[in-house]
């Protein structure tokens, strides 16, 4: 698929940059946290973390924010935009392509799924991913002393069974966005880099053109590099 | 023939009872029932040495130093190593302080209300009181005051502590059975409280080394996590010397008081006048016979002549007959299988009436305790307790086969502390010496992870054994004997009683309601049920109940 | 017990001078209690005259302490305390009429002082130890009956209880795995056994008797209990963690950290944090009420908080043990079958297999070619071609004819491609300007235009 800007407008590849350079800083601050391999750090570690900490839940509520706002393209290989929220909730290019993808990555079919912007168990993973951010929060906060007091956190602490669970609870957190972290950058990058160049660079890649209107490919853009077939998106 | 129960005995650490048959107003037969369980050593299997050491301890209130220090020998042992001299000392002054807090806490407020009626000396001229002092050579306090205290708390009329005490109990010649008169009552009474404060003195040493007193937090497997500073020393040898001198000058002339005017107490309670110590308060060699309070088998003979012989641990064999486990041939602790199950007729003295088990040597039983220690250290030639227990019984009368008594046990325990008080001021010497010359280490890390280890070492009740099986720094087994299993063990198999059933037989019980004689025999020996009472094996007849998550069993 | 109006022996402040005390100190005194309180120090003559008023009504406060499953451990910790000291407590503030440990009496005059406390009413009943109930409740047999029914029946006719130690809390380490006394707290118990009295838990093993000698005063004193937090626990003394008023929090913060028993770090005090100190997440007061007349606590004496003050009054399983051990880890173990393992050990575990699945996946998307840019697109949906409309179908076979002409005219649309094209100019320029810089330009044309393609790819 060509790759257009359109698909990742100019404010969500800002809030990718924060959310990697926050989460890298939450890691690794959170490590430090959990056991300091050498000193002199804890009170800057503890400082940078809670700071990211809010930087990642608040980029997270901008992002869903900007799902209702800005306007993205509902596939690559388009530059049609409709509400961006529309492209990360079940859309009607890829209803039924739940067992096409599996079986896609588990070797049991030869040919790629026709996507939207997201397959879809990417989809599922990115609709929890907000879900994890501001799970972890939430446990952050009920292990913050400044917060733990606060009766929504004192509640937390009580129903998770207290503060070594929920440390730990919190812990297993980091550790799924490691493997999350994992996983997302291997699947981008598995079938080449075009999709990571957009996404971080805002760079465009020629490819196959996809319509929106009768969901499947309709053309090759080479934009202007290599020959045009079929339709293309050109202004 | 009539029975006479006493349940609970009070003033004790844990859940004890007795029940005796009294025939002509003498013990004829009687059953000491330890009646708590909770199952210590399964709760340390699959946890780490050094967690052991903490939780462990928490087996006893009473003695909790004794008990972290015999399960971090046993982890050294396992681990192969040898803590450095700063925490043997460290660790000495820890468990001579908690010998010295045991030993006050249990003559004045354990046992000392069985001799000292505070009510009687409502009646007492505080004048009287310093006569009373210069005749037995120990201390004066504000008598006037305390009579007043005293006074204004009898005319509240609310007992609190003292509710429904003996206090009226009678002796077989219908003389009051407490014998003080109200002078003596109002200076024992005095030192009833001063022992409370001293006692407290005593365990702030502990604090100062562990953080708190009861359950020390610093001594570890590899040495002590306390590292003392010039501050900390000097606050712990103010507090050995304030003890040293109380002890001296008021607690054993106030035994000499109550061996004077208690002079039935020589034959009361005779035990079986076999005595086992394991030996405690670490000498720089660490052998175990040169202990401070050195180990050794030992026995009163009826001639008076003394015996002793080594420990040999494999000897020591552990009897369930009369006990609240499944029954089995008596077996070494070590390799020992058992499991707790309730009886289907209940507490039946004919069956099983005890959850303490019956720990035997050779088949025999034996007796623990300050008397064990302090007799075996006679013989191994320490010098200072020669000359404290020659002087003492030649001032008391009482010769060595009469040893094994109620008076025994309370002086052996008043003059152990006193010299157990002048070892620590050596050692905190040493320890100031050993920092002066920058030579202090405390802790000696680990060589391997694998192993089995035995700790043998002294609970001021008596002798304590823990000992465990490490598998990659995991306790795959734990296990302990308990001093006060000795004591007051059940029955065994071949019919013997335990050596507190054996101390009752004879005893006087004028009145069945008011068996006085049979509790003070019981203190005498210093009961500690709490620890005494525990389930030693991986139980292999019953499975829990368990749901297994994550984090944790239920 | 009757009640007995006493006879005085002149004011509180005629006794206090004869024992030597000034009025100056008695209101210090009360300064202190009424801080210990959780009120002001301006409160002080408020409590002196409460105590005053005490004085002369003369009626102590009936107390029953029971012990359950227990080292009488909390009975020792009491024993320590100066602010009051027990003859103090024991003769001038509470009547004690009930203690295991403590009770001159033996035997059944015992359990009659106790009966006669439970009949009389207007009583506290500390109960210091678990409550054991697993044989129906025989391991624990008091005066013949089961501990269990004791606490029961105590409790039932007290105007509170007072859960003392952790193990009354939740059952503390008699809980721990795997429980054989199937040991709990008094709150649960009473709960099950639908007994409502109120309940206030005093945690630490032992219980600091600092608190609750501030508990009993106020009730002794006030008539009322202190306020409690959703545990239990006196506000005043579990609303903060150890490590919040820890004074080696400031090492904490600089990073200065204990990172080996008997190091010099230890013997500078630094932070015990790396050891699997528990301070950051047990809630008690211990730094600011120290223990054994505030002479030290754990942390002040070198030993790292094994977080014996976490309590769960209504979950036993989740004792402090269970909750901390290993205590010298960060984490507490996870227990899984049996098996006893860290949080790390199982993250690394789970996150190395999926890596692992990553790599292996990744094999095999090379070897079924599909890296460079993923394998050919379906021309139409597979659902489609089943349950499609016209529409769908028409669109799928014109994606089929596209893909066909792509084939013919040999256009690859594919991505990996590309950087392997990109990269083999590089490399041909690169030799080429080893061997003649000016001639690179003319001599790569054809390698240079992919470059340019890939360059100018997000110009529009």
């Amino acid at each position: 698929m060509a790759h257009y800007r359109e698909a990742h407008p100019l404010p969500f590849v800002i809030t990718h940059w924060v959310n990697l350079i926050a989460m890298i800083i939450l890691i690794l601050s959170g490590i430090y946290i959990h056991f300091p391999f050498f000193g002199g750090f804890m009170g800057i570690a503890r400082g940078f973390h809670v700071f990211f900490g809010a930087v990642l839940i608040i980029n997270c509520i901008v992002r869903i924010i900007g799902a209702f706002i800005v306007k993205s393209a509902p596939a690559p290989g388009t530059r049609e935009v409709v509400r961006d929220v529309w492209t990360w909730l079940p859309q009607r290019d890829n209803r039924h392509q739940l067992w096409a993808w599996i079986s896609y990555y588990l070797f049991l079919r030869r040919d790629h799924p026709i996507a939207a912007k997201l397959g879809v168990p990417q989809k599922i993973v990115y609709l929890l991913i907000p879900l994890l951010i501001f799970f972890t929060g939430f446990t952050g906060f009920c292990l913050w002393g400044t917060t733990a007091s606060w009766p929504v956190f004192a509640w937390g602490l009580e129903v998770m069974g207290g503060a070594m669970k929920v440390r730990i609870i919190h812990y297993f957190c980091m550790w799924a966005f490691i493997v999350f972290m994992c996983i997302h950058v291997y699947l981008s990058l598995i079938e080449g880099a075009s999709p990571a160049t957009l996404i971080f660079f805002w760079k465009e890649t020629p490819g196959l053109v996809y319509d929106p209107k009768t969901m499947n490919i309709v053309g090759f853009d080479g934009m202007g590099k290599e020959p045009d077939v079929g339709e293309t998106f050109k202004e | 023939m009539a029975r006479s129960t006493v349940d609970p005995i009070t003033r004790i650490e844990g859940h004890l009872s007795i029940e005796m048959e009294v025939e002509d107003g003498k013990v004829t037969q009687a059953w000491a029932s330890g009646n708590l369980y909770r199952g210590l050593e399964h709760a340390l299997e699959g946890r780490t040495p050094y967690d052991a050491a903490l939780i462990s301890q928490r087996i006893c209130g009473v003695c909790p130093v004794s008990h972290v220090h015999a399960s971090c020998l046993a982890a050294e042992d396992a681990y192969g190593i040898q803590i450095p001299d700063g925490a043997r000392l460290v660790r000495n002054l820890a468990e001579g302080a908690q010998i010295l807090h045991s030993t006050i806490l249990w003559f004045y407020n354990l046992t000392g209300l069985d001799y000292i009626n505070p009510l009687n000396a409502l009646s007492a001229n505080p004048a009287d009181a310093y006569d009373v002092c210069n005749q037995y050579g120990t201390s004066a306090a504000d008598f006037g005051a305390l009579a007043e205290r005293l006074q204004a708390f009898a005319d509240n009329g609310q007992l609190s502590i003292f509710s429904g005490n003996w206090f009226d109990a009678k002796d077989p010649d219908g003389s009051s059975a407490f014998r003080f008169d109200p002078a003596e009552d109002l200076v024992g009474t005095a030192h009833y409280f001063e022992g409370l404060e001293k006692q407290a003195v005593a365990s702030q040493i502990c604090a100062i080394i562990g953080g708190k007193m009861p359950h020390i937090m610093t001594s570890i497997p590899g040495g002590t996590s306390f590292v003392p500073t010039a501050e900390k020393l000097d606050e712990i040898i103010y507090r050995i010397d304030e003890l040293k001198t109380w002890i001296e000058s008021t607690m054993i002339p106030d035994a000499y008081m109550i061996l004077a005017k208690y002079p039935n107490l020589v034959d009361m309670g005779r035990g079986p006048g076999r005595f086992i110590s394991f030996g405690v308060l670490d000498a720089a060699s660490r052998e175990l016979n040169d202990r401070y309070l050195p180990a050794g088998m030992s026995v009163l003979r009826e001639d008076g002549s003394l015996g002793i012989d080594y420990v040999d641990v494999s000897r020591i064999t552990e009897d369930v007959t009369h006990a609240y486990y499944a029954n089995r041939l008596p077996q070494n602790p070590l390799e020992g299988t058992t499991s707790p199950q309730w009886p289907a007729d209940g507490k039946n003295f004919a069956n099983k009436y005890s959850w303490c088990k019956a720990p035997r040597y050779e088949g025999k039983t034996y007796e623990a305790g300050g008397i064990a220690r302090m007799v075996a250290a006679y013989q191994r030639g320490v010098q200072p307790v020669g000359l404290l227990m020659d002087s003492a019984l030649a001032r008391t009368g009482i010769s060595w086969a009469q040893l094994d008594g109620v008076a025994g046990r309370l002086l052996t325990r008043v003059l152990e502390a006193s010299y157990v008080a002048g070892k620590m001021a050596e050692d905190a010497q040493e320890l100031v010496d050993l920092m002066a010359a920058g030579e202090a280490e405390y802790y000696t890390p680990a060589t391997n992870t694998t192993g089995e280890g035995v700790g043998l070492w002294e609970a001021p009740r008596g002798a304590l054994l823990h000992t465990e099986r490490v598998e990659g720094d995991v306790i795959s087994h734990y296990q302990e004997i308990i001093p006060s299993t000795w004591n007051l063990s059940p029955a065994d198999g071949q019919g013997n009683p335990g050596p507190l059933e054996e101390m009752l037989l004879g005893t006087d019980v004028t009145d069945l309601e008011k068996p006085l004689d049979a509790v003070r025999i019981v203190h005498s020996v210093d009961p500690c049920t709490a620890c005494a009472c525990h389930v030693s094996e991986p139980a292999t007849g019953r499975t829990f109940g368990t749901v297994t998550s994550p984090w944790g069993v239920r | 017990m009757a009640e007995t109006t006493r006879t005085a022996q002149g004011s509180l402040a005629e006794r206090l001078t004869a024992n030597g005390f000034t009025r100056r100190d008695f209101l210090k005194y009360c300064g202190s209690l009424a801080v210990m309180l959780g009120l002001t120090e301006a409160m002080a003559p408020r409590v002196a005259e409460a105590i005053e008023i005490g004085e002369t009504s003369g009626k102590l406060l009936p107390v029953i302490w029971m012990e359950g499953g227990s080292c009488s451990g909390c009975t020792e910790a009491l024993a320590q305390t100066n602010t009051p000291d027990i003859p103090q407590l024991v003769l001038e503030t509470i009547s004690l009429n009930y203690s295991e440990t403590l009770s001159a009496a033996a035997g059944h005059s015992m359990e009659q002082a106790r009966k006669d406390t439970i009949e009389a009413g207007g009583y506290i009943l500390v109960y210091e130890g678990a409550v054991p109930t697993v044989y129906d409740g025989n391991v624990l047999l008091v005066g013949g009956e089961k501990g269990t029914d004791s606490l029961a029946e105590t409790a039932e006719k007290a105007d509170a209880v007072i859960a003392l130690g952790s193990c009354a809390c939740d059952g503390g380490w008699m809980a721990a795995r795997p429980n054989d006394a199937e040991a709990m707290g008094v709150q649960k118990f009473l709960e099950e056994r639908g007994i409502g009295t109120p309940v206030v838990n005093i945690p630490c093993c032992p219980a600091n008797p600092e608190w609750l000698v501030a508990v009993i005063v106020e009730y002794a004193l006030m008539g009322r209990l202190p306020e409690l937090n959703g545990k239990n626990v006196p506000v005043s003394i579990g609303n903060q963690t150890v490590h919040d008023n820890c004074p080696r929090r400031g090492h904490f913060e600089n990073g200065e950290f204990v990172y080996r028993f008997g190091s010099a770090e230890e013997a500078k005090g630094y932070c015990l944090y790396p050891l699997g100190c528990r301070g950051p997440q047990t809630f008690t007061t211990c730094p600011i009420t120290r223990w054994n007349r505030s002479t030290s606590w754990c942390v002040e004496s070198g030993a790292p908080c094994i977080g014996c003050g976490n309590i769960e009054p209504m979950h036993p399983q989740r004792n402090w043990v269970d909750e901390n051990t290993p205590f010298i880890k960060r984490h507490r173990d996870l227990s899984l079958l049996g098996f006893h393992f860290q949080p790390t050990t199982a993250a690394l575990a789970v996150s190395g297999l999926v890596v692992a699945a990553l790599v292996v996946h990744g094999v095999g998307m090379k070897v079924a070619g599909r890296v460079d840019g993923g394998a050919d697109f379906e021309p139409e949906r597979r659902w489609d071609v089943k349950h499609g409309t016209e529409d769908a179908h028409k669109a799928g076979a014109r994606a089929a004819a596209l893909y066909d002409e792509l084939d013919a005219k040999g256009l690859e649309p594919k991505n990996i491609d590309r950087f392997k094209k990109i990269r083999a100019a590089k490399k041909a320029r690169r030799a080429q300007g080893e061997e003649k810089p000016p001639a690179n330009p003319a001599d790569a044309p054809a390698d240079a235009a992919p470059t340019d393609t890939a360059e100018k790819g997000g110009d529009e």
